[in-house]
């Protein structure tokens, strides 16, 4: 009679090393689609990162702008002297400031959040630095902002600073200019939206709509944007001329 | 005890028996040919194959078969001693008896002194025991053509070696015996457990059980009597440790198949 507890055992013990080999392979296995789904997320994160900062980028420009347009509502109808010289008394004077300065505090907001954004390890502090001159002009009159962002722009081709010079232009009704810094902020930073639609908006606002409308067009192919169609909706129609 | 798993058991015992023969087509054809290869005038006949293949039963059957019409006579163990090889042959195809050491100019006389009827036909079994100058021996004995013989050789690469050199000019016809395919191999199996009324276990072989036992085999006739022995050895041990409905009995396990190769040896557990 053979003995079958032992028997069963060894073949126990045989099962146990044949499957052995087939182990180690599932475990190289799961090792190298670890390791190259490790990688794989490592750069969807870095492309992520980098849309980030262009839609960082971008938000903040927005800011910028809405920020810059309550300056210029606010030197419409507060008489204030020139911006420079009252920053020059925020550099000396060390006394907290009260009245009106309080609601320029409030104004720099932005700035805090640009802060907020530098701590996430955001590249945004060049931007944040351009941010705060921008907000600091913001209580200068619109020549002399004007003069100071082409001052600044000759100095640092930042394409926040043409975008501004572009809207800036446009407001002013300059169209010709507005068009021009639009395209030169596009030239530096093709993926800046509003520079596609402050110089589609010069184009028409200069009688050249089929121009603008090629133009948006070609625009909402390639981004499908839908600010641009929008734009391009109200051109059509003749709601924006 | 009559458990159908001892009769199936002892269907797998390792004899050599004429008996026990199992016709297949391919060993069939292999056989016939040997038979009419030994009508024809040829010196020597060499069945070669790797170890249970089933030489020794090929001749056995080839004795068993011949033996009422022909002179033949079958040497399954080899006899080493030169002397005692003459000596033996002369007695038994001549019928002559020597006491003393005959010595092959001696066992010549003999040969030719007595003429037979026919050519009797020697069957040696594992030849390749037999020393290097007793093959001469029977080399020239063939040459004489007063003998025929068939010899059975291991295939191994000295052996073979052996045979190359020895016979190569000799030998008239060559056979050689393959290891069972596996559609042989259940035919085999199925076969040889029908031949003893086992038809309950014959049934439980399957394609897959055939498959299993082949890879461990290589469809090796000797191998395949070992494990299924062991392998209804393991259904009586657990028949006779009431533990029979541990396992299915409709169809053989392939742990059951596996545990049967580790005890003989198949799986280097």
């Amino acid at each position: 009679m053979l003995n079958i507890p032992d028997l069963e055992k060894r073949w126990l013990h045989y099962k146990i090393k044949s499957f052995f080999p087939y182990a180690i392979s599932l475990l190289f296995l799961c090792i190298i689609i670890g390791i190259y789904y490790f990688f794989n997320i490592n750069n969807n994160e870095k492309t992520t990162k980098g849309k980030k900062e262009i839609v960082i980028q971008k938000k903040l420009h927005k800011e910028t702008v809405t920020a810059t347009k309550v300056s210029l509502k606010n030197t419409t109808t507060q008489i204030f002297s020139p911006s420079m010289s009252f920053i020059d008394t925020i550099k000396t004077q060390k006394e907290p400031l009260e009245g009106p300065i309080k609601h320029r505090e409030v104004k720099l907001k932005p700035v805090k959040r640009v802060k907020h954004i530098q701590k996430m390890e955001i590249k945004a502090k060049a931007i944040q630095k351009k941010q705060v001159t921008t907000i600091t002009i913001m209580k200068q009159n619109t020549s002399k902002d004007i003069q100071n962002i082409l001052h600044r722009f000759q100095e640092d081709k930042n394409p926040a600073l043409s975008l501004f010079l572009a809207k800036k232009y446009y407001e002013l009704g300059n169209y010709k200019q507005a068009s021009n810094y639009a395209l030169i902020t596009n030239q530096l930073n093709q993926e800046i939206e509003d520079s596609w639609l402050i110089f589609a908006k010069s184009l028409v606002k200069m009688g050249k709509k089929e121009k603008a409308i090629k133009l948006l067009r070609e625009y909402i192919n390639t981004s499908h944007s839908t600010n641009a169609s929008i734009l391009l909706d109200n051109i059509l129609s003749g709601e924006f001329q | 005890m009559n458990s159908i798993y001892l009769n199936s058991k002892n269907v797998f015992i390792d004899t050599v028996n004429s008996q026990d023969y199992i016709q297949l087509d391919r060993i069939s054809t292999i056989y016939q040919s040997l038979k009419d290869s030994i009508k024809k005038p040829l010196k020597m006949i060499l069945l070669y194959g790797k170890p249970g293949t089933g030489k020794s039963m090929f001749l056995t059957k080839l004795y068993n078969d011949l033996s009422a019409s022909q002179d033949i006579y079958l040497y399954e163990t080899p006899i080493l001693d030169e002397s005692e090889f003459y000596k033996l042959l002369a007695q038994d195809i001549f019928g002559t008896k020597y006491s003393g050491e005959l010595n092959f100019t001696q066992f010549m006389k003999v040969v030719n002194s007595k003429k037979l009827e026919s050519t009797p036909v020697v069957l040696l079994d594992e030849a390749q025991l037999y020393s290097e100058a007793l093959m001469e021996k029977i080399r020239l004995l063939s040459d004489t053509r007063t003998i025929k013989f068939i010899i059975t050789l291991h295939k191994t690469q000295e052996e073979d070696l052996i045979a190359k050199e020895h016979f190569k000019t000799r030998i008239w016809e060559t056979i050689e015996l393959e290891n069972s395919s596996k559609s042989e191999l259940k035919i085999y199996i199925q076969k040889k457990l029908m031949k003893a009324n086992c038809f309950d276990t014959a049934n439980i072989f399957t394609e897959k059980t055939v498959h299993k036992i082949h890879k461990l085999t290589a469809g090796n006739y000797r191998d395949t009597n070992k494990l299924l022995y062991t392998l209804f050895d393991l259904y009586l041990s657990y028949e006779e440790r009431n533990r029979l409905d541990k396992i299915p009995t409709n169809k053989i396990p392939t742990k059951l198949i596996e545990m049967a190769a580790i005890h003989t040896g198949l799986i280097n557990a």
